[in-house]
């Protein structure tokens, strides 16, 4: 390869990290508990936590009990969890959200909590919590931003047989750092690849297909909506009874006998023109672009949407979300996802790292001594704060979380609330904290011992306040306090025993061989312009 | 005239050209592929062009990037642009 393609190739992956790397980790590390957003929905919830799988539903019992009637012909949503024992039926509209949650066991109306946390972490993974679409666009961005630098990576890493198991931990920090940089950037690959794809896809996906739905529709919108989605209900503002539900899930499972259906969307109930269109995912194929919608009046089937039987290009967008969101496979699979993820943090914390190391050896090289007041980088800063500060304020805020269950909150005071502020302030203090003083190592040790502590203290509320001791429980809640527990001890290990920097007093006191694990980390467009 | 030039041919150009310059290539791109894609349905001719939109974005911001120069980075981007906008507009127009 030229020396300037791998240049502009090096310098692309430096300067996208450097720029987004923030953004980046923002959104993988927020993508860890948006991966278990409904294991920690159920956890959260102690009355959920404690029901009985169901093994049916009935549709037309649950819509009774959820007295449905109330929302009108407004569109109204059912989710149905029989797995764990309840219903969701929701209606939402520019003013108001009415959720109610009904026992599968009995049909009666069950009181889950008012806990939204893992609704926090899911809405920062898809949207940063910035108005829609805007904050889909930057996420989808984000993907992209990593798509280019993995393309980069990939470029500039062409030793990659060695690189794949080599790590020096006793030579140089930057050393370390490159080492392993290289290391989890390839053990990661194609977790990291598959991520990025489809991450970018769904979102910037809106911003590209409604210019194209717009050129092959003659800017007919609504023709392209109901080609992809189905129609919706033509309110004629005439009472008809519905068909039963029961009846039309029946249809529905002798039509699509693989679909799983996860969302009941209920349009104009009790109107002659209302629809009820029954989604969810294809159990053995990849796809959760699988409905059949009926109208309510007669039961007549008026769409069918089949992803796994569509076209190539199709069937590759029916795979994005379940291979995104890990919506195949089993628990197992979804942990190695989750140690993925993490890994892929920690490749782009240290990529952050290396770029500072090498500007810090630079500068040495032309100063005779470091001051030993020497201000951090904003950037070394920013990436501590920020990043850092994420992950201990995730960790406070599910804390705080399971504390407030113990506490009795006046009328006005709602959880979700408190939850969202403790989740932004921890976050804020947090990422001050790394702009005061300038020992940024010592604070990197505070940072991980402070967010293993603050797990530590969650697993102490559940037993406390929830009477779930370590490890007791279901198996949703077993698995909550392993993970926890295993989090905290890697911060706590690594807080302990993170590398001290030496005291660099002066450059022409650097060792022969660590100038030399320098030149090594340095990548083959320096060494060669040199 | 000369400054424009210089300008143009600059480093912050040539990233301006992979940025915004193949984003919208890719866009008339996409378009192009849509209303020529000849198999399947409608919508899966909107999914041809969709789905792999960022690959062409990503493949045309290398291009530009690896450009002499901030000139040859819109001239190879410019191009693209210029060739699959006329045949959206023909596409949509005339053979419509």
């Amino acid at each position: 390869m030229e020396q300037r393609t791998h240049k502009v190739y090096y310098n692309t992956h430096t300067w996208l990290g450097i720029l987004s790397g923030i953004l980046l980790f923002v959104v993988t590390f927020s993508g860890f508990p948006a991966m278990f957003a409904h294991e920690l929905e159920n956890w959260q919830s102690p009355t959920i936590n404690q029901l009985q799988p169901a093994d049916d539903i009935d549709l037309d019992r649950l819509l009774s009990a959820a007295r449905v009637q109330d929302f009108g012909t407004e569109t109204f949503f059912i989710v149905p969890e029989t797995d764990h024992g309840y219903a969701m039926v929701a209606y939402f509209n520019d003013s108001e959200t009415d959720i109610r949650h009904i026992e599968l066991g009995n049909y009666q109306p069950i009181d889950i909590g008012e806990s939204e946390v893992a609704h926090i972490f899911e809405h920062l993974h898809t949207d940063l919590h910035l108005p829609r679409p805007f904050g889909r666009y930057l996420v989808g961005l984000a993907g992209m931003v990593m798509l280019l630098s993995i393309i980069a990576g990939i470029v500039i890493h062409n030793k990659w047989r060695k690189e794949f198991v080599m790590l020096r931990p006793k030579r140089s920090w930057r050393l370390l750092l490159t080492d392993q940089h290289k290391l989890l950037g390839l053990w990661t690959l194609p977790f990291s690849f598959v991520l990025a794809f489809t991450g970018t896809i769904l979102g910037l996906l809106g911003i590209i297909s409604p210019i194209l739905a717009l050129a092959k529709f003659d800017g007919n919108v609504e023709q392209a909506t109901i080609a992809v989605l189905g129609p919706r209900a033509e309110v004629v503002h005439e009472a008809a009874p519905a068909v039963s539900l029961n009846m039309l899930y029946l249809e529905t499972q002798a039509a699509q006998p693989e679909l799983e259906t996860t969302f009941i969307q209920v349009d104009g109930y009790g109107d002659a023109g209302g629809v009820v269109k029954f989604s969810g995912n294809h159990q053995i194929g990849l796809s959760n672009l699988q409905s059949v919608t009926y109208s309510l009046k007669d039961g007549r089937q008026i769409h069918e949407l089949n992803g796994v039987e569509r076209g190539p290009f199709q069937r590759i967008f029916a795979a994005v979300t379940p291979l995104h969101y890990v919506l195949f496979g089993d628990i197992v699979l979804k942990f190695f996802y989750a140690i993925s993820t993490l890994a892929l943090c920690a490749l782009i914390v240290s990529g952050n790292m290396i770029w500072l190391e090498k500007k810090k050896q630079s500068q040495t090289k032309h100063q005779q001594a470091v001051p030993a007041d020497e201000k951090p980088h904003i950037l070394a800063r920013l990436t501590l704060g920020i990043c850092a500060g994420l992950v201990f304020s995730c960790a406070a805020t599910l804390s705080a979380s399971q504390w407030l269950h113990g506490i009795t909150l006046s009328t006005d005071i709602h959880q979700h609330d408190l939850e969202e502020g403790i989740f932004w302030l921890s976050w804020i203090a947090a990422a001050a904290y790394a702009f005061i003083g300038s020992d940024i190592h010592h604070k990197i040790r505070r940072y991980l011992a402070a967010i293993a502590l603050t797990l530590l203290s969650v697993l102490l509320a559940d037993g406390v306040i929830n009477g779930r001791h370590l490890l007791n429980g279901n198996e949703i809640t077993r698995g909550v306090h392993l993970t926890l527990t295993a989090l905290a001890l890697v911060c706590g290990y690594f807080s302990w025993k993170l590398p001290k920097p030496r005291m660099k007093q002066q450059t022409k006191h650097r060792s022969k061989s660590e100038q030399a694990s320098d030149t090594e980390a340095a990548p083959l467009s320096e060494r060669q312009t040199a | 005239m000369n400054r424009l030039k210089q300008r143009l041919d600059s480093t912050t150009s040539r990233v301006i050209a992979a940025i915004l310059g193949a984003f919208l290539t890719t866009i008339t791109l996409t378009i192009a592929i849509t209303l020529s894609w000849p198999f399947g349905d409608k919508v899966e001719q909107i999914f041809a062009g969709g789905v792999f939109f960022f690959v062409f974005w990503a493949s045309l911001f290398y291009w530009a990037l690896l450009a002499n120069g901030g000139l040859k980075a819109w001239a190879r981007i410019g191009s693209l642009f210029v060739v699959f906008g006329l045949y959206d507009l023909l596409s949509l127009t005339v053979f419509h």
